[in-house]
C-alpha cells in the first residue's frame, strides 16, 4: 500500500510544482500580464499528483478548463506552459490555445478543454485505441462534479464500461460547478454513485491526501493494465480560489468559513507534516523543493516574456487541417 | 434542530446513517459491493416507519452533507415526531460519533446504525453503552447483521418505549479500548485492532496483507472475512464468549499456496481473496489484559487505518466486556408483540 520513499518525494515535488506554477500565474493575471481567463488548481494538487505519479509518459490524460495542474503533474514544461498562457509563439500550442487548450502529445496530455465534460470522450477514445492496438497504455480523464451532469460523460462512461476499456475516470468533486453548489444541480451527493450504473467499480478518496489518491489510482491503473476495464475515483477536494481569477474571500456562492475549513487541510502542508513525521523529508528538505520550483518558475516567466507573439502569417495555420488550407481535397 | 428537541420527551429512537459507508477504495481492491445513497435513504425511511410502529414517539436522524435524512422523509407522514439533526460538518466518521453522543445526551432510548464495522465503531465511540441495532449497510460487516430496516426500526422503537424489556432482548457486546501514547484521544474498536507496517492513513483500508504484523480481536469467528478470520483460524473467540485473541503474524503470501510449516494457516483475508499465513504467536486474551503494540506503524480500528505510531511510540490495546447493548431484533419484535397482542402467540398455543 505505502508508496516507496522515492515515490513520496516525487508526489511532494509534483504538488509543489503545481502550486508554484498556479500562484505565479495568479500574480501575473493580477498584474494584467496574462490574457484570457485563468482557472487555478490551487487546493486540488493532490489529485493530479497522486494520479499522474502512477502513469508513464505514454499513458494519456485528458483534462479540463482547470488544467494546468494536470499538465504539470504529467511532467509538463514550465516555460512552454507559461508562454502558452501568455499567448506567445514558444508556447505549447504556438500561443494560440492559451490556458484552456494547453496540450503536449509527447507527454500523453491530450489537452485541457474549454467545454465542460468535453475531455471525457477524448480519453475514452484513446482508451479504445489503446485496447484495439493491444498496448498496455492507460488513459485517464480528469473532470469535475459538474461535468458528470453532461451527456458526453454518460455516453463515454457507458462505452468505456461496455467495451471494458483501460480508462480511469477521476472526478475532482470540489462541490461547485462554476458558481453553483453541487446540491443545486444533482440529486446525489457522491458522483461515484453513478459508476455502478455503468457497471464499473468506483471509490471515494480524500482528495486532500495525496497518499490516499495515489493508493486508489495505483489500484485502478493496475486494474486497467491487467485488462479488467475502467475504474472510477471520486476525489473530494476544494479549490482555494474563485472559479476563475484570484479572488478567495467574499464570494456569494460559498462562505469564507467553508474556505478556511478546507484550507486547514491544505494538501501540501498536510503531506509535509506526514513526510516529516515519517522521517522522509524534513522542513529544510521541503523548503529546498519549494525554492527549486520558485527558481524554475521565475526562469519560465522570463523565457515566456522574452518570447515573440505568433507571426501574423500563421493566423490560419492550425485553424483548418493543413490539407484543406492548401486547397487539396480528400 | 429546534430547541424543543434538545431534550427528548417520550420514547425516542436515533438513526445514525453514515453517508460515506460502502464507498471506499475496497470497491477497487477487492470488488466490494458499492452502497449508494439511494440504498441508505430507503433504509432510513423504512427504519423510521418501523421505529414509530414499535412505540417511539420521536425519531431523530443524524444530519449530514448528503441530506440522507431529509431525503428519506420526503412525503412521509407519520403520527410521531421525526427530525433531522443539524450536521456536525466534519464530513467524516466523526459526524456519526458526535450524533451518537448527542442522541445519548438527549435521552434517546435506542439507536439504529446503518453502516459497516466502521460506522458501528463510530457510534460506540460517541456512546459506548448505546442500545443498538447495528444494520449491515457497509463494506465489512462482522459486527452488524442483516435485517430488514423496517423491523430493525421496530425493535429499536420497542426497546426505547419499553414494549420490549431491554434486559431481555439485548446482549452486551465486547469492545476494544485503544490508548495510544501522546495527546491523542482514546479510541475504541468493536471487532479488531491491528498493527500495520505503514506510515500513512492513506486510503484507510488494508489490502496488503504482508504489511499486517499483529492482530488483537474481540470477535474472531470462523465465518468471518478479514483479519478477524486469521485470528479465528488459530484462536477462535465468539462474539458472546469472554476475552479476545492476540496473534502475531509471520510470513504472509496472498493468493499463493505452498507455505508449509507447523504454524501455517490459510484464511479469507478479504472478500474474494485468500492468503497463506505463518503464525508467529497466538494466545487467548482475558478481559482487561492489555497488549502493547509498538510503532513505527499504523493502527487499524475495525479494518481502517486510523492512528499513526511513530518509531518507539506505543499503544495499549485491551479487550473489555462493556460495549454497546446489541438489540436482538427477533426477540425485541416478539416481546413487543406479546405485550401488545397477548392473544396472538398465546392463541396459537391453545
Amino acid at each position: 500500500m505505502d508508496p516507496s520513499p522515492e515515490t513520496l518525494l516525487d508526489l511532494h515535488r509534483r504538488m509543489v510544482r503545481i502550486r508554484h506554477f498556479e500562484e505565479a500565474a495568479g500574480r501575473l493575471a493580477e498584474q494584467n500580464r496574462l490574457p484570457g481567463f485563468l482557472h487555478l488548481y490551487v487546493g486540488e494538487e493532490a489529485v493530479a499528483a497522486g494520479v499522474c505519479a502512477n502513469l508513464d509518459d505514454d499513458d494519456q490524460i485528458s483534462s479540463t478548463h482547470r488544467g494546468h495542474g494536470h499538465l504539470v503533474a504529467k511532467g509538463g514544461d514550465y516555460g512552454a506552459m507559461m508562454a502558452e498562457l501568455m499567448g506567445n509563439a514558444t508556447g505549447y500550442c504556438g500561443g494560440k490555445g492559451g490556458s484552456m487548450h494547453i496540450c503536449d502529445l509527447d507527454l500523453g496530455m491530450l489537452g485541457a478543454n474549454g467545454i465542460v465534460g468535453g475531455g471525457v470522450p477524448i480519453a475514452v477514445g484513446a482508451g479504445f485505441a489503446n485496447k484495439y492496438r493491444g498496448s498496455d497504455r492507460v488513459s485517464v480523464v480528469f473532470f469535475g462534479d459538474g461535468a458528470s451532469n453532461i451527456g458526453a460523460f454518460h455516453e463515454a462512461a457507458n462505452m468505456a464500461a461496455a467495451l471494458s476499456l483501460p480508462v480511469l475516470f477521476v472526478c475532482e468533486n470540489n462541490e461547485y460547478g462554476e458558481f453553483t453548489p453541487r446540491d443545486r444541480t444533482m440529486a446525489i451527493t457522491d458522483v461515484v454513485d453513478r459508476a455502478a450504473g455503468y457497471g464499473m467499480p468506483g471509490a471515494i478518496v480524500d482528495g486532500m491526501d495525496v497518499v490516499a489518491v495515489w493508493e486508489a489510482a495505483n489500484e485502478a491503473v493496475s486494474r486497467a493494465r491487467r485488462g479488467e476495464g475502467p475504474s472510477f475515483i471520486e476525489a473530494k477536494t476544494y479549490r482555494f480560489y474563485n472559479h476563475h481569477g484570484v479572488q478567495t474571500l467574499g464570494m456569494k456562492y460559498r462562505s469564507d468559513d467553508e474556505l478556511e475549513q478546507w484550507k486547514q487541510r491544505d494538501p501540501i502542508e498536510l503531506f509535509e507534516d506526514r513526510l516529516a513525521a515519517a522521517g522522509v523529508l524534513d522542513a529544510d528538505g521541503a523548503q529546498a523543493v519549494h525554492a527549486a520550483a520558485e527558481a524554475d518558475i521565475e526562469a519560465a516567466i522570463a523565457f515566456a516574456e522574452e518570447s515573440p507573439l505568433p507571426d501574423p502569417d500563421s493566423l490560419l495555420v492550425d485553424v483548418y487541417t493543413q490539407a484543406a488550407y492548401s486547397g487539396a481535397t480528400a | 434542530m429546534s430547541d424543543a428537541a434538545d431534550s427528548a420527551v417520550g420514547p425516542a429512537v436515533g438513526i445514525v446513517a453514515n453517508p460515506l459507508a460502502g464507498k471506499d477504495v475496497r470497491r477497487l481492491t477487492s470488488g466490494a459491493t458499492p452502497v449508494s445513497d439511494a440504498v441508505k435513504i430507503g433504509a432510513i425511511r423504512r427504519a423510521v416507519v418501523g421505529a414509530i410502529e414499535g412505540g417511539a414517539e420521536r425519531v431523530l436522524i443524524s444530519g449530514d452533507r448528503a441530506r440522507l435524512g431529509e431525503r428519506a422523509l420526503t412525503g412521509l407522514e407519520l403520527p410521531g415526531s421525526v427530525e433531522v439533526a443539524e450536521p456536525h460538518g466534519w464530513h467524516t466518521g466523526r459526524d456519526s460519533q458526535l450524533a451518537a453522543a448527542q442522541f445519548r445526551d438527549m435521552g434517546v432510548g435506542a439507536i439504529v446504525a446503518l453502516g459497516g464495522d466502521g460506522t458501528q465503531r463510530d457510534v460506540a465511540t460517541g456512546w459506548r453503552a448505546a442500545p443498538l441495532v447495528p444494520l449491515a449497510v457497509g463494506t465489512n460487516n462482522v459486527f452488524p447483521f442483516q435485517a430488514e430496516a423496517t423491523v430493525a426500526g421496530f425493535a429499536a422503537g420497542a426497546v426505547a418505549s419499553g414494549h420490549a424489556d431491554a434486559a431481555e432482548v439485548t446482549s452486551r457486546a465486547k469492545i476494544i479500548d485503544v490508548a495510544a501514547e501522546g495527546s491523542r484521544r482514546a479510541e475504541v474498536a468493536l471487532v479488531d485492532v491491528c498493527l500495520v507496517r505503514s506510515a500513512f492513513v492513506g486510503a484507510r483500508a488494508v489490502w496488503d496483507l504482508g504489511s499486517v504484523s499483529e492482530i488483537v480481536a474481540a470477535i474472531a469467528e470462523p465465518d468471518a472475512v478479514g483479519l478477524a478470520a486469521v485470528a479465528a483460524a488459530v484462536v477462535p473467540v465468539g462474539r458472546r464468549e469472554a476475552g479476545g485473541a492476540h496473534v502475531r503474524l509471520g510470513c504472509v503470501t496472498p493468493n499463493a499456496r505452498g507455505v508449509q510449516s507447523d504454524r501455517h494457516i490459510r484464511a479469507a483475508v478479504m472478500p474474494g481473496s485468500y492468503a497463506d499465513i505463518d503464525i508467529a504467536h497466538c494466545e487467548h486474551l482475558r478481559f482487561g489484559r492489555p497488549v502493547t503494540l509498538s510503532g513505527p506503524g499504523v493502527l487499524t480500528l475495525d479494518g481502517e487505518r486510523e492512528i499513526v505510531l511513530g518509531r518507539g511510540e506505543r499503544a495499549e490495546v485491551t479487550v473489555n466486556p462493556d460495549g454497546p447493548f446489541v438489540i436482538d431484533v427477533g426477540a425485541a419484535v416478539a416481546a413487543a408483540q406479546r405485550q401488545r397482542y397477548p392473544f396472538g402467540p398465546a392463541a396459537a398455543g391453545r
